[in-house]
């Protein structure tokens, strides 16, 4: 009786994001997994552990670590200039006036962001023929390699350019709801230097708040297609890339590989969003 | 609650499966084809990369279709790979009726849907058209060493060519073997790579015909221990130049689109194609230096045809037809074949058509920039056996780009 009224209470909208959007999605994983093991399939041959045996021993382990490795740089990149900028705004009166400014990044689509930097940064791009112009540099070949590098900075750029913003602007309403002008009044009139104050007080106050939405964009810069795909190398690629190449090759045989990469990765976000923010912040998770 | 209610109810309608037409009965009339055709929307999906080749469809192919025989051309974006993931998504969701009806493929595309038997066919010997095409020719009438067998029509011909511009290779010989490959690579660092697709691969097909000893060498179906003898020293070959390459050889342009770009910005010197004539085209859209030229090796390059394929669940199958018996006949070959419109080789055999056709054939204005079509022929390789892709596609990526 307790279970039917418990029912009765439940709210018909939740039930329907329920079934209009997760409900789609855990379909969608069963499916590529179901996929991945042979179970389904124009061509599949049966039950198979196949691909992912495939997934262990090619390239994937190569892709899986190097969006890591982007994904926590960009991250530190974006978390550099975020909190540079928020405290500049905090400590400089005139510094406010960037405020406005941060919140053009979000006017643009990641992939036209891409496409900016690589007319600025590729080496036949503006800055290589403003610097020939100045007689920097002999020619297109002089001209470092800034996009599909070695280093990923133009992916490195573009990820800051659109990540750094919001997390400044976010950093600065946390700032404030943390009433930090006076908290750093307080501490400065103790003795505090701005040094002390930014590391001991504003940077683990913000995080403390801000944590688990950071996270959040770390999934999303996990996720990220178009940036990599035009700025990336050929090897290695993100997983993004390295999934959507196996779906679209000459050979059918390599889609279950690619619905085990892609199934490997939605587990693997899955798993790591709930161990993560339960852990982080248990509140973000209750309603 | 109602409302989600509704919402679902909605959903449920909303993906419904209707039946597909009734075939055309087999012995159904071309009269009847027409009379069925009128009226109906024919979907087709192609590659719409090239504005040249967009205004032939738009501008030409789609008024004229509308105004002889009632049939409205509805164009959507797509190849390959997009072509394969939407017809094979389809079978695996029982769909009946395809959101498509005509597809532009080639022998890559063509081999893949036949693996899941989404073409309908044998449907040329229906066209009125057809008797005009060159059947007798082997790039023409096999497709990756398949016969069409009747379940692709033959639209195009084509050869591979590389592109240069010859201002800024003036004075230079330029290669025409692996052996000048490799020395011209040692001169002009960083000036040379291999896109990552159809494309590269169609070069390296090329060079794999040279290791082997002769063109006609990969003729026949797959051969394991030839693939592998001769991929080895083709492999060593590239691995041992490959710091020569753009980028070090550490990176590889994702296709030829960024090949052209490159080639047009200076950092390479050489992009290609798979069109012969499209040297001409994109001088004309302004993307290439006039300057630019176009040539086919010593060692031969791979010709092949394109082909229009008709789709098996395909909702307007007469409409269909009909399109497909436009775009091949002479006057829309002829069309074509113009290198101010488009520049692709015909495939009809022009000694077959009416004489008033030939006339007109023999006067199409001739090719600026691009190599002689005559000359170029006898450097022509068939396309080889389809596993030879597979395998190159594989084993670039694992033995050259990872490396």
């Amino acid at each position: 009786m307790m279970q039917i009224r418990r029912m009765r209470r439940l709210d018909p909208w939740l039930l329907l994001y329920v079934a209009v959007l997760v409900l789609p999605l855990l379909f969608g994983l069963g499916y590529s997994l179901a996929y991945s093991f042979g179970m389904i399939g124009l061509l599949s041959e049966g039950f198979s552990l196949g691909a992912w045996q495939r997934l262990f021993e090619g390239d994937a382990a190569d892709a899986f670590l190097y969006t890591l490795a982007l994904t926590f740089w960009s991250l530190v990149l974006a978390l550099v200039f975020a909190y540079a900028a928020s405290w500049a705004m905090l400590i400089r009166p005139g510094a406010g006036r960037l405020y406005p400014w941060l919140f053009v990044p979000l006017t643009l689509a990641p992939v036209v962001a891409a496409f900016a930097v690589f007319a600025w940064l590729n080496p036949a791009g503006l800055l290589s023929r403003l610097t020939f112009a100045l007689g920097v540099h002999d020619g297109v070949q002089d001209f470092p390699r800034l996009v599909q590098d070695a280093g990923s900075i133009g992916i490195l750029v573009v990820h800051t350019l659109l990540v750094g913003p919001v997390l400044a602007i976010v950093f600065r309403q946390q700032a404030n709801a943390e009433r930090m002008p006076a908290l750093r009044k307080t501490a400065r009139s103790l003795g505090a230097s701005d040094a002390v104050v930014f590391f001991r007080v504003f940077v683990p106050a913000i995080w403390r708040r801000s944590g688990a939405f950071v996270l959040l964009y770390g999934v999303y810069l996990f996720g990220t297609y178009e940036v990599p795909l035009l700025l990336g190398r050929s090897q290695p690629r993100v997983l993004t890339v390295y999934i959507t190449d196996q779906m679209t090759r000459f050979d059918l045989g390599n889609l279950p590989l690619a619905h085990a990469a892609a199934s490997a990765y939605a587990l693997a976000v899955m798993i790591l969003l709930l161990r993560l923010l339960t852990r982080w912040n248990r509140r973000l998770l209750q309603p | 609650m109602r409302v989600a209610i509704a919402f679902f109810l909605l959903m449920f309608f909303a993906c419904g499966n209707p039946e597909a037409k009734p075939e055309l009965s087999p012995d159904a009339t071309w009269e009847d084809v027409l009379n069925a055709a009128e009226g109906q929307t024919a979907t087709m999906m192609m590659w719409q990369g090239d504005p040249l080749i967009n205004r032939y469809l738009q501008d030409y192919v789609r008024p004229t279709l509308q105004k002889r025989h009632g049939v409205a051309l509805r164009i959507v974006d797509g190849q390959g790979s997009r072509i394969v993931q939407t017809l094979l998504a389809e079978a695996e969701a029982g769909v009946r009726r395809s959101e498509l009806d005509l597809v532009w493929i080639n022998g890559e595309t063509f081999y893949q849907l036949r693996q899941i038997d989404a073409l309908y066919g044998p449907f040329t010997e229906r066209l009125p058209n057809a008797q005009y095409i060159d059947w007798e020719s082997p790039f023409i009438g096999v497709d990756f060493q398949q016969p069409v067998e009747g379940y692709e029509c033959p639209w195009g011909n084509v050869q591979m060519a590389l592109i240069y511009d010859s201002v800024d290779l003036a004075g230079q010989a330029l290669p025409q073997s692996l052996e000048d490959w490799a020395a011209w690579w040692a001169a002009n660092p960083g000036r040379f790579s291999i896109g990552a697709d159809f494309t590269g691969m169609t070069l390296l097909k090329a060079w794999l015909a040279e290791l082997a000893g002769s063109r006609g060498a990969l003729n026949g179906d797959f051969n394991e221990a030839l693939y592998t003898r001769t991929s080895d020293s083709l492999w060593a070959f590239i691995n041992a130049h490959k710091a020569n390459f753009w980028n070090g050889g550490s990176s590889f342009p994702a296709n030829v689109a960024q090949m052209h770009q490159l080639f047009a910005n200076g950092e390479l010197a050489f992009t290609m194609s798979n069109n012969d004539a499209e040297v001409d085209n994109k001088i004309r859209q302004g993307v290439f230096p006039e300057t630019a030229r176009a040539y086919v090796p010593d060692f031969g390059t791979i010709r092949n045809s394109h082909y229009l394929g008709i789709v098996k669940n395909g909702p307007s199958r007469a409409a269909a037809l009909v399109a497909v018996n436009f775009l091949i006949s002479p006057e829309a070959q002829w069309e074509k074949m113009n290198p101010a419109v488009w520049g692709d080789h015909t495939v009809l055999d022009r000694s077959l058509l009416p004489p008033e056709w030939q006339a007109r054939f023999q006067q199409i204005p001739g090719r600026a920039y691009a190599p002689d079509r005559k000359a170029i022929g006898d450097r022509a390789i068939l396309e080889p056996d389809p596993e030879y892709m597979i395998r190159l596609y594989a084993d670039f990526r694992s033995k050259v780009i990872e490396q």
